[in-house]
């Protein structure tokens, strides 16, 4: 029952660099982007790259880090003047893209085999190996979300917040809004990256079927379900969401009526559900006539 | 000679199997405004509704526009009970909503029918050769069934009063409005019809290859390149630009491995969505 526990916080861990990577795009900026999971996909992939070339754990964290940074930084140079639903499409195909992309090389990424024997950070002493790796990711998601609290509160968090509500009358007293997107993508994609680092080295294997739009859809209702823009919020709705769906894999044990495959499933068809119902209630609008 | 008669015929398999579910997709763009990523689930749903239709020994080609009526349905009470809440609360609600969708149904089927390949009972048949062109009749009557009801759409939307509604709504709503057109009328008919379409075009896939709960989630690129390579909005758009990619895709195997199909799409979307977001195909509706 504690090892369950363990295994869900670590969990929301992960999904908390997610989240709080989509919160800075999407909750300040209002760049809405729905394949934050290929960003996750290419830290968690070029973390377990670099491990295997005989990287340093931290060194290895580090180049995840930039290289899901340098991607999302690519993404946003690449769509400036998209409108929100062209940049929902885009994003939500560059996603796959990526996914097939570590599908189809086999040189770079193992192919449908993945990439296994990844390494676990050592042990810190007089712990067990699971709540050790609990302890030095909850310090990581702490480092992020104290990093966020502090870029939304700069001025730079201020001019993130100004083009979400208007981007013509930042871009209109000289601020250069491409750019400030642009940093906005690049720091969402980068803890995305560190999120996708943490993944590869708990699972100690990966391979590209976990990279779905699930982790997109998960990360969307937890920014949605905090206030949108809050980093405390998004991590209470990260906490609420897996929660909700890594704690209901504990079902298993009790429910036989339906099989695994059947289990998996429902979860999921009430991940769905769960996001449906958490934006009809956030943008739900009088019925029109 | 003879194998670029092959490329041939798969690019129009392709384009035959595309059309309809990227015509669902812009329909759905120009009336209500939002890209719908359900739409791929949709074309699963009513494979497999087919399939289960087919389980009480009807035949394909009655099951298919049967589970199409009924995944038109299932569309339908989605967008009455949760996409008709946020109507007027612009694109970002129900490209969320459907993103939801998305998850909801390709899990629903999932559960219902497990995650084993399955296939229609179709006999296998000799393909024929048409002046070098070789075609399983399988592929024949798709491509053919694919075509009337394209034509249908296309007659329905010019000649029918529900048309020049739908048409209406699509170039100025407000106007619309004014001259009589009643727009929840409108939006629910779209929603239908994009489900048939949708469900048709999931059949026409199966057919091709089998069916697993993913089946629609494959294409969803495809038909993305081909809803905006068409100019969203527009059915005719969305034919001739399945085509245009069905034969782009399959002529770049002469250069690319086959793996990267998808990903060529991926490109061609993107690069029209930046260099040109209104398409690149200009027709009428």
């Amino acid at each position: 029952m504690v090892a369950y526990l363990v295994a869900i916080l670590i969990f929301a861990m992960i999904y908390g660099f997610v989240a709080l990577g989509l919160n800075i795009q999407w909750g300040l900026t209002g760049l809405i982007n729905l394949g934050q999971v290929a960003f996750f996909a290419i830290g968690a992939y070029a973390f377990a790259l670099a491990t295997h070339a005989g990287m340093p754990l931290l060194a290895a964290l580090v180049l995840a880090t930039l290289v899901s940074g340098a991607f999302g930084g690519a993404v946003a140079l690449f769509t400036p003047r998209l409108r929100e639903d062209y940049l929902a499409i885009v994003t939500l195909g560059f996603s796959e893209f990526i996914r097939l992309i570590f599908l189809n090389e086999k040189w770079l990424a193992g192919g449908p085999d993945g990439i296994a024997a990844i390494p676990r950070p050592p042990t810190i002493p007089g712990l067990d190996t699971e709540t050790s790796f609990l302890v030095v990711s909850a310090a990581l998601v702490g480092l992020a979300f104290w990093f966020s609290q502090r870029l939304a509160r700069f001025p730079i968090g201020r001019t993130l917040r100004a083009i979400r509500e208007d981007e013509t009358v930042v871009a209109s007293v000289g601020k250069p809004t491409l750019a400030y997107k642009s940093q906005a993508f690049i720091l969402g994609a980068a803890l995305a990256g560190i999120g996708g680092a943490f993944f590869a080295s708990y699972l100690t294997y990966i391979s590209p079927d976990m990279f779905g739009p699930n982790v997109s859809i998960y990360v969307l209702a937890a920014v949605l379900l905090g206030t949108q823009g809050s980093s405390l919020g998004t991590l209470a709705g990260t906490a609420v969401v897996a929660a909700l769906l890594e704690g209901t894999r504990l079902l298993k044990d009790y429910i036989t009526i339906v099989d695994g495959v059947q289990l998996a499933a429902l979860r999921l068809m009430a991940l769905g559900l769960a996001l449906m119902v958490i934006v009809v209630i956030r943008y739900r609008t009088t019925r029109s006539p | 000679m003879f194998e670029l008669q092959i490329y041939f015929v798969s690019a129009l398999v392709s384009a035959a199997i595309w059309t309809l579910p990227a015509a669902a997709i812009s329909l759905i763009y120009g009336v209500l405004r939002y890209p719908n990523f359900a739409i791929t689930e949709f074309m699963t749903l009513g494979a497999y509704l087919a399939l289960f239709l087919c389980g009480f020994s009807f035949p394909l080609w009655f099951a298919a526009p049967l589970a199409a009526v009924l995944t038109g349905f299932v569309a339908l009470a989605f967008d009455q009970t949760l996409f008709r809440s946020v109507r007027r609360a612009g694109a970002l609600p129900p490209v969320l909503l459907s993103l939801g969708l998305m998850l909801f149904l390709q899990n629903a089927v999932r559960f219902l029918w497990g995650n084993d390949v399955l296939q229609y009972p179709i006999p296998l048949s000799r393909p024929f050769v048409i002046a070098g062109f070789v075609i399983t009749p399988t592929q024949a009557i798709m491509i053919v069934s694919v075509l009337v009801i394209l034509l249908l759409s296309i007659v329905g939307l010019r000649m029918t009063a529900f048309g020049r509604a739908v048409r209406a709504t699509s170039t100025n709503p407000e106007l619309a409005v004014v001259t009589g057109v009643r727009p929840e009328i409108v939006y629910g008919g779209v929603i239908f019809i994009s489900g048939f379409l949708a469900a048709i075009g999931g059949v026409a896939l199966a057919t091709e290859t089998t069916l697993t709960p993913l089946l629609g989630w494959r294409v969803l690129i495809p038909l993305f390149a081909v809803a905006i390579l068409g100019g969203l909005g527009s059915v005719i758009g969305a034919a001739y630009a399945a085509l245009l990619l069905g034969l782009v895709s399959e002529f770049s195997l002469l250069v690319l491995p086959a793996t990267y199909k998808t990903a060529l799409a991926f490109l061609v979307l993107a690069a029209v969505l930046l260099v040109r977001p209104t398409g690149l195909i200009r027709a009428g509706d």
